[in-house]
């Protein structure tokens, strides 16, 4: 891919898990934007 | 309650769920209990005022991680087992009007990373032997909620579509040494006409042995067997295909395109299956804008389809609508 034709990336993803009133889990996602310099390096794992 | 019941015809395991008869069936938008939970307003599933993609456990689950015991005991032939198996749901956004094809590729790209999450932490309990993540959108598919999302059913078994395209799979790679998927795949790319979309990573395409006249199969260049085993180009690409094909769809007949999306990925019981190759089918029960196609005497009684239409001539309808994917600049 090109300079020019590379794209945003969404950044990494995290996520938080909390315990609803009946017992069942709910997981949050949540992505943070790249910072300016991670931009031009090569894709992060994602943080989960 | 609810149970597995072993079907000795069949040499196959259904559900009986009866508390889903009370699920929660289309409320009016303002009522929506998957939409997030507004200051003020009224408590729904998600206790929480925003949030960007959510994944839980279904309220009305067929599977539970901690299933009853069953109603009725097992009986000779009749055999019955817990329902043990975990349901989730997943939720695209907190936009109650939107639609995974109405949403940025951005966003598909997020929840391709999200079912790879899900797909990880589903295969860790060992009681879960597949884990098959779907859509069904729109009324015509039995939608009961219209906010978007999909599910993910963590069976206990190798569910029997699966199973039979495991063992067709695996006979196919005994017999000629190759990947069934990857020489479909050479035939559709070869052919030309029935691809719809493709990218670096992926085809989409309505195969030669179409059920349905918009049945479009996508499937990784890459032998691969599960999300797992993607580059993060592969989840690029995926999000962009997908992107594509759910517009297209939705450009067809002017208004959201009703579809059932299954995922297939190897099972997670342990056991290798190098032979099988992960794809996505989707089965659109509509035939034209007024038109549904319904599962009737030879489709549900005998199990062969009839196809109203040829899989070259509606996978050239809609290539015509698709569209160049736009991913946001830096």
């Amino acid at each position: 891919m090109s300079e020019d034709e590379r794209v945003e990336e969404p950044g990494t993803m995290d996520h938080r898990e909390i315990t609803l009133a009946d017992g069942r889990y709910m997981i949050f996602y949540t992505f943070e934007e790249p910072q300016a310099e991670d931009q031009k390096g090569e894709n992060k794992a994602d943080n989960v | 309650m609810s149970e597995l019941r072993y079907n000795p015809l069949l040499g196959e395991w259904l559900a009986t769920a009866t508390h889903r008869q009370d699920r929660t069936f289309l409320p009016p938008a303002d009522f929506c209990p998957l939409c997030p939970t507004k200051p003020g307003s009224f408590p729904t599933e998600v206790p929480e005022p925003d949030y960007d993609i959510v994944a839980f456990e279904n309220r009305f689950p067929s599977l539970k991680r901690e299933p009853e015991v069953p109603a009725i005991q097992a009986d000779g032939i009749y055999n019955v087992e817990p329902s043990i198996g975990v349901c989730e749901v997943i939720l695209y956004s907190p936009d109650h009007t939107t639609s995974l094809a109405a949403e940025p590729v951005e966003q598909i790209y997020k929840l391709v990373r999200v079912w790879r999450h899900r797909f990880q932490e589903l295969e860790k309990h060992s009681f879960v032997k597949y884990v098959f993540i779907f859509e069904n959108k729109g009324e015509a598919v039995g939608v009961t909620l219209h906010h978007p999302h999909g599910q993910i059913y963590a069976y206990p078994f190798v569910p029997p579509v699966v199973a039979k395209e495991l063992q067709q799979s695996s006979d196919h790679q005994d017999e000629t040494g190759r990947c069934l998927l990857c020489d479909i795949l050479d035939k559709e790319t070869s052919f030309e006409k029935r691809i719809v979309a493709a990218n670096e990573s992926f085809a989409a395409y309505i195969p030669f042995f179409a059920r349905y006249p918009f049945e479009v199969h996508i499937s990784p260049r890459r032998h691969i067997q599960a999300f797992t085993d993607f580059v993060p180009q592969e989840e690029r690409d995926l999000a962009a295909i997908l992107k594509q094909l759910l517009a297209a769809f939705d450009r067809l007949f002017n208004r959201p395109f009703p579809y059932i999306m299954s995922i297939h990925q190897r099972p997670t019981d342990g056991s290798h299956y190098d032979h099988y190759h992960f794809h996505i089918e989707f089965y659109p029960p509509m035939r034209t804008a007024e038109k549904l196609k319904y599962l009737a005497g030879s489709e549900a009684g005998a199990g062969m389809f009839i196809n109203d239409t040829l899989p070259e001539t509606k996978a050239g309808e809609l290539k015509a609508l698709i569209e160049p994917v736009e991913w946001k600049k830096k």
